[in-house]
């Protein structure tokens, strides 16, 4: 009975002990930075003198806020955009590479090599295929196209930054899909094929409905990090050109550190917090199992 | 006798100590961040050196990163209160700075002079105008420019012009464009001309400044409100960078953009006729560095020549502990002008450094000499970075087609915005 009582006693003590290191890492790091941007947003703060309280102002004044707006609509074009191609990208090669047999790790291996390569080479190397006498334009000459001015024109350097994010998140997303495909059982499928169910009749009622969990997380996941996203604007178009390009966190990071205004610019972030939470939720309820 | 031997051995030790202690105490350790430029920190290292030779007290620590990523790493060791002592500071920040109290005012006494005057006349006239804010001289020039044009000879020779003789040289806007036309190659792999597009407000800033104090346009008037709209302001515009736009001589699809060499297409040779100061040619590659020329800037008047001047300066922060010592290395580093100018490429802007030896031997000094007379620093805000950003959109804006009023009409409300807010 001792060596029981001890025992219980050890196990919540060392449970206590290891949780500790993380819970003041989040508290640290995580937690106090949220907060504190909530309470900056309420000041006029300039980084070298004291905040001075002004309220809600910076809130009220989002509304007629051109750069907030324009950042707004930027963000929004960019995480549309990405999303859906990425998704149906992930998704289609995850389950082509279910069907390849010969080979799987490598091809595995090959199709996740953007992902793991660092962001800003490849921001480097996609901005010298898209500048304009870069090869993408050579390709497109050849073609019998005009050369398209991707990176200076705000009609097409969106575009050029959403081509890119699919190069790049689509390997991420593959593999997450890939796990869950792996993880279906064979016998649904074996099931199937006995009930003489077709390919898209496979699709429609064994696939997609035990893929549910894994598409609401990459679905979350993706919203999230297009809504995050930082490196490719700040490398390749720096916002530009006329800040066609110029989205949400970009405008936070040029408001407080080249502007001075952490208020105008917690401001921001708060919106963005708040519309990354309640995307986030709503998404996860759309794609809840209503078997449950 | 080993008693007395013990006795004066612990004395001479405890004096090596106390010494030594004292030694400690009295060092000061300057640091010192500079915006990366590998010339100058191979000059300041040299400097320092030579400094502390003098002063054995005193070293100096050198940190330096690239351009905007120093601008952002100081104003945060700034804001941690963990303040370098000495910094490089690019003018226009100055209002900015100046406003918040982070400069100390220059200590008059460690460059031997006893009043601002005095200190005004080491220096060639306006070069400390930029850096002095409500009467205050804050910083002293590390480098005090102006721009020229440079010309590659080589090309100029294949439409039949001897780019040495003044008399080809472009005078106005008008002339430059024409020549730009004959220097371009039908297929685009050379352009006569070309702004630098795509980089940072500032570096459209040093472009368009001149054009607009030729023009007689004014960014903000009198009583502080946006004039960037004005009918000077559009006409300067319209005649100069949007010109070279509609007639297809270059623009931001025939630039190479490189924050590290905004000058790239000159540099090696894809473009004939660049907008530079005297600190560009060490980017140049070796084939351009044998045939570039310096030629004044063109001028919407001839007669009455403006050009532009900036200064990345050098400063001591407001919570220095050492700025007396601070001060007195300044002195001593920007007094060598010939060096830097021989080693960095930088004027420093001291009286008279265009008649030495070095400056005679380098290339175009005459002519930036002269520019500097003409010349005027941007104008003065302590919200200077987001009204100049105002302006680059403006100017993408109508690279893209959209009506030089209209989109001037935008940056003047962006700025009305901005200075109300």
């Amino acid at each position: 009975m001792r060596i029981g009582f001890n025992a219980r006693l050890g196990v919540a003590g060392w449970g206590i002990a290891f949780a500790v290191p993380a819970l003041v890492y989040i508290m640290l790091f995580q937690l106090y930075p949220i907060l504190f941007s909530f309470y900056i947003s309420l000041h006029d703060y300039d980084l070298l003198s004291d905040p001075v309280f002004v309220g809600f102002k910076h809130f009220a004044n989002l509304a007629s806020d051109r750069a907030f707006l324009a950042s707004a609509r930027i963000t929004i074009f960019y995480v549309a955009y990405t999303i859906g191609p990425v998704l149906l990208l992930s998704f289609a090669i995850a389950w082509a590479l279910t069907r390849v047999q010969l080979s799987r790790p490598y091809w595995q291996t090959l199709l996740f090599i953007p992902s793991v390569l660092p962001i800003v080479s490849v921001a480097l190397v996609w901005k010298l295929m898209f500048n304009f006498p870069g090869p993408i334009n050579a390709t497109l000459r050849g073609l019998g196209f005009d050369p398209l001015p991707w990176l200076t024109y705000g009609a097409y350097a969106p575009w050029a930054l959403v081509i890119m994010s699919w190069w790049h998140a689509t390997s991420y997303y593959m593999i997450i899909f890939l796990a869950g495909f792996l993880s279906i059982p064979k016998d649904y499928y074996e099931a199937a094929a006995i009930d003489g169910a077709s390919g898209l009749q496979v699709l429609r009622f064994v696939t997609l409905p035990a893929m549910r969990p894994t598409i609401a997380l990459v679905l979350v996941l993706s919203t999230v990090n297009g809504l995050k996203t930082f490196a490719f604007q700040q490398i390749v178009t720096d916002g530009g050109p006329a800040s066609a390009t110029q989205i949400m966190t970009l405008l936070i990071y040029k408001t407080s550190f080249s502007y001075l205004d952490m208020g105008r610019a917690s401001t921001y972030s708060v919106v963005l917090f708040i519309g990354i939470f309640a995307i986030s939720l709503l998404q996860i309820w759309l794609m809840r199992d209503r078997h449950d | 006798m080993l008693k007395i031997r013990s006795a004066i051995c612990s004395g001479v030790l405890s004096a090596a100590a106390l010494i030594a202690a004292a030694s400690t105490a009295f060092a000061v350790e300057l640091t010192f961040w500079h915006h990366t430029y590998p010339p100058a920190r191979t000059f300041i290292e040299k400097k320092a050196a030579e400094f502390t030779a003098q002063h054995p007290d005193i070293t100096i620590r050198l940190h330096d990163d690239p351009h905007g990523d120093y601008e952002v790493k100081l104003l945060s060791a700034i804001a941690a209160g963990n303040a370098p002592d000495i910094v490089n500071v690019l003018d226009y920040l100055f209002p900015q700075y100046g406003k918040r109290g982070i400069l100390a005012e220059v200590d008059l006494s460690a460059f031997g002079v006893k009043s601002a005057a005095a200190l005004e006349a080491l220096y060639q006239p306006k070069a400390l105008s930029g850096l002095t804010i409500d009467g205050k001289i804050l910083g002293v020039p590390e480098e005090f420019n102006t721009l020229a044009l440079f010309i590659n000879k080589a090309h100029f020779k294949e439409i039949g012009l001897d780019a040495t003789d003044p008399a080809t040289w472009p005078k106005s806007w008008n002339d430059l464009f024409s020549l730009a036309s004959k220097l371009q190659k039908p297929d685009n792999s050379r352009v006569g001309f070309n702004w630098v597009w795509n980089l940072d407000p500032y570096w459209y800033a040093q472009q368009y400044w001149p054009i607009l104090t030729q023009y007689g346009c004014e960014v903000v008037d009198a009583s502080g409100k946006a004039a960037i709209n004005s009918d000077a302001c559009v006409k300067a515009f319209s005649e100069t960078w949007k010109v070279l736009i509609d007639k297809k001589l270059g623009g931001p699809e025939l630039a190479t953009v490189n924050p590290v060499n905004a000058l790239q297409d000159f540099s090696e040779g894809r473009q004939s006729m660049a907008i530079a100061g005297i600190w560009a040619p060490p980017l140049y590659s070796d084939a351009v560095k044998a045939e570039y020329v310096v030629a004044p800037l063109p001028q919407f008047d001839p007669a009455n020549p403006k050009t532009l001047l900036n200064s990345y300066a050098l400063a001591v922060t407001a919570g220095s502990k050492h700025k007396k010592e601070a001060f007195q290395f300044l002195s001593f580093l920007t007094t060598d002008s010939d060096g830097y100018l021989a080693t960095t490429g930088y004027v420093t802007g001291r009286t008279g450094w265009a008649d030495t030896k070095v400056a005679k031997e380098t290339r175009g000094s005459a002519i930036f000499a002269e520019g500097q007379k003409h010349g005027s620093f941007v104008w003065r805000s302590p919200t200077w970075s987001e009204e100049g950003t105002a302006i680059k959109n403006a100017i993408e804006q109508f690279a893209q087609g959209v009506p030089v009023k209209q989109a001037l009409d935008q940056a003047a409300a962006d700025i009305n915005s901005i200075r109300q807010r």
